[in-house]
């Protein structure tokens, strides 16, 4: 039975990570939604710049983002508010009530962690300190090629502690990843840091934890050492004046249900639920690999601080993408 | 009086001024097609870089005041540079044995090199990382040879870039000069050899001047096509190597930073526009 409003909706068109995210989404997600409502849903690589464009300009082409919680922050002029009871999810079932956000619902609960070779001779860093010690623990090092979490990584290996990493210091980070700039090369999708790590042209990776669990699942001798993980959010947003809204919000309702959670999950390579009853809904055999495993949590250093980054954003990621190139 | 053959003079004028003006009405598609195609794009990327806020030459001053954006762009007119020369030094006698009447290799060499050209430029970029990346083709190779170089990463560096670069390069500088060269008169070689010029002169005075149309198009060719390369050096270079036009690609879709990206994307059209008229000059060309 399709609800009268979205009459008229032939497809939407969603924007994601790519890859192996973007099959597992397609799958978990968008399949069980079509079926349910006959709308198409069509896929695009995403790209914070050109969503912008789109929303500020309406000419809206995706009607969602997969966007993290750095982003939303600062972007909150480009957003329609969205509430709990709109997509059917009960706050108090959420794994951490903290995620959510007045113009955005938690989508996944996920983290960088470092992900090694395991048939490697060389022993594998096991702390950011150690991460950016090619002394003690030579081979090389693939980051993202991105500021969020990179930034906080390289200060957390300069020795700065977790607690006093905000305000971030850009110029003590930078030569920090300088030092060891011999030893490092850059992945900028995750596609390629799978390449990366099965290639053999890194040893280690900075990176996000299930695509390194997915290749582990596929028989690739890899591994992710989750000590020390920084956590982050992706959200469920609605670009502001979007006449397609009524089906992006239907969309979000499927991909809330605690099934679909645990599939996405699955599928994925362990992006988190956001939800009690999504991570109760995987399998036990899974279970470790979930970024948002309590287990994984604990060892966690911290989360990325997304109200610092906010309005922060643009800037320094325009400073650091000359920072790299140069 | 008026002579016949002054009228049928002033006839041939009036008919050859109405072919013209016939002429003139066929260029029409192409005028606007070069209008909108090439001359408001480029009116519009100048227009843009002065006048985005802050406005005025900001972001020209912006642009050479960061060390960081200064250096990218000298790497990448460095890469055009030596990645011209390079294709001209190979690309010239490859292109002098396919013209000299060599038959059937000849025009393999050409087949194979022009045909080259239709690969996909990601399927080939990811080839040579292939080979020259860590764990690689080349690496594997010298450890069978007995040398240590299963570490060897030879990509992502700029010299894999280089690499990657002149696989266009080479077959781009030798399409350019394949047909000057092959319609040099080799029977002037021959009578230059019979006045006594030594093959070294014989090269210099006789053959080469009839050479440089085609090695000036062809420089000026590979050098301002390189100048805008971004996806070969964003595979095989890595995002330490990057060329600008990656930068004002990163700009223009990610960062939003139009005005800058503008004035980026005009310090290439300028280093473009001056080399090509430096090496026309130099040429002696100009016509």
């Amino acid at each position: 039975m399709v609800p009268p409003e979205l009459a008229g909706i032939d497809f939407i068109t969603i924007a994601n990570w790519g890859g192996t995210t973007n099959d597992a989404m397609v799958e978990a997600w968008a399949r069980p939604f079509t079926e349910r409502t006959g709308i198409e849903v069509r896929t695009a690589q995403i790209d914070y710049g050109k969503w912008v464009q789109q929303i500020r300009s309406g000419n809206i082409e995706w009607n969602w983002a997969d966007v993290e919680d750095t982003w939303v922050v600062g972007h909150g002029d480009l957003l329609d508010p969205i509430s709990p009871e709109e997509v059917n999810l009960n706050p108090a079932d959420l794994v951490d009530p903290n995620t959510l956000l007045p113009k955005a619902i938690p989508e996944y609960l996920w983290c960088y962690a470092i992900g090694y070779r395991t048939d490697s001779e060389l022993e594998h860093p096991r702390t950011w300190v150690d991460f950016f010690d090619v002394k003690r623990f030579p081979g090389r090092r693939s980051i993202y090629n991105w500021p969020v979490a990179m930034v906080e990584i390289a200060l957390l290996g300069d020795g700065v502690p977790f607690d006093q990493l905000y305000p971030l210091d850009l110029d003590r980070a930078f030569s920090k990843i300088d030092s060891i700039r011999d030893h490092l090369v850059f992945w900028n999708t995750g596609a390629e840091l799978q390449q990366q790590l099965v290639s053999g042209a890194a040893d280690f990776v900075a990176g996000w934890d299930n695509r390194v669990n997915l290749l582990r699942r596929a028989g690739q001798p890899v591994a992710v050492d989750y000590n020390e993980n920084i956590r982050q959010v992706d959200y469920f947003v609605l670009p502001k004046g979007d006449p397609k809204q009524p089906a992006t919000i239907e969309f979000f309702k499927v991909a809330l249900e605690p099934d679909r959670q645990a599939d996405f999950c699955f599928r994925s390579g362990g992006l988190g639920p956001v939800t009690t009853s999504g991570f109760q809904a995987v399998e036990e055999t899974w279970k470790p690999f979930v970024s948002s495993n309590p287990d994984n949590v604990a060892v966690s250093v911290g989360a990325v601080n997304a109200e610092w980054w906010g309005s922060r954003l643009d800037q320094i990621t325009t400073k650091w993408y000359e920072f790299v190139g140069a | 009086m008026i002579s016949p053959g002054s009228t049928s003079a002033s006839a041939g004028l009036r008919r050859r001024r109405r072919a013209r003006r016939a002429a003139g009405w066929l260029l029409l598609p192409a005028f606007v097609f070069l209008m909108v195609a090439f001359v408001v794009p480029v009116a519009t990327v100048l227009a843009t870089s002065v006048t985005e806020p802050p406005g005025g030459l900001s972001h020209y001053a912006r642009f050479v005041g960061s060390p960081d954006l200064v250096r990218i762009f000298v790497r990448t007119v460095g890469m055009a540079a030596v990645a011209t020369a390079i294709a001209l030094v190979v690309g010239y006698p490859l292109t002098y044995f396919v013209t000299s009447g060599q038959g059937r290799p000849g025009k393999m060499v050409m087949a194979v090199v022009a045909g080259s050209l239709f690969v996909s430029l990601i399927v080939r970029s990811y080839a040579w990382l292939a080979i020259l990346g860590r764990g690689g083709l080349v690496g594997w190779v010298g450890s069978r040879l007995g040398g240590d170089t299963s570490d060897l990463a030879l990509a992502p560096t700029k010299l894999a870039s280089l690499v990657g670069i002149l696989q266009y390069a080479i077959p781009m500088m030798m399409l350019a000069l394949y047909d000057v060269v092959r319609r040099v008169d080799r029977t002037l070689m021959h009578a230059a050899e019979s006045l006594g010029a030594g093959p070294v002169r014989r090269f210099l005075r006789v053959y080469w001047p009839q050479t440089v149309p085609g090695v000036t198009a062809g420089s000026a060719l590979v050098f301002v096509s390189v100048l805008g390369y971004y996806i070969i050096p964003s595979i095989l270079g890595g995002p330490q190597n990057m060329m600008l036009g990656e930068l004002i690609a990163v700009k223009m879709q990610t960062t939003l930073e139009y005005g800058l990206a503008s004035a980026l994307s005009s310090g290439l059209l300028v280093v473009g526009t001056v080399s090509y008229l430096l090496v026309r000059r130099a040429s002696g060309g100009g016509r």
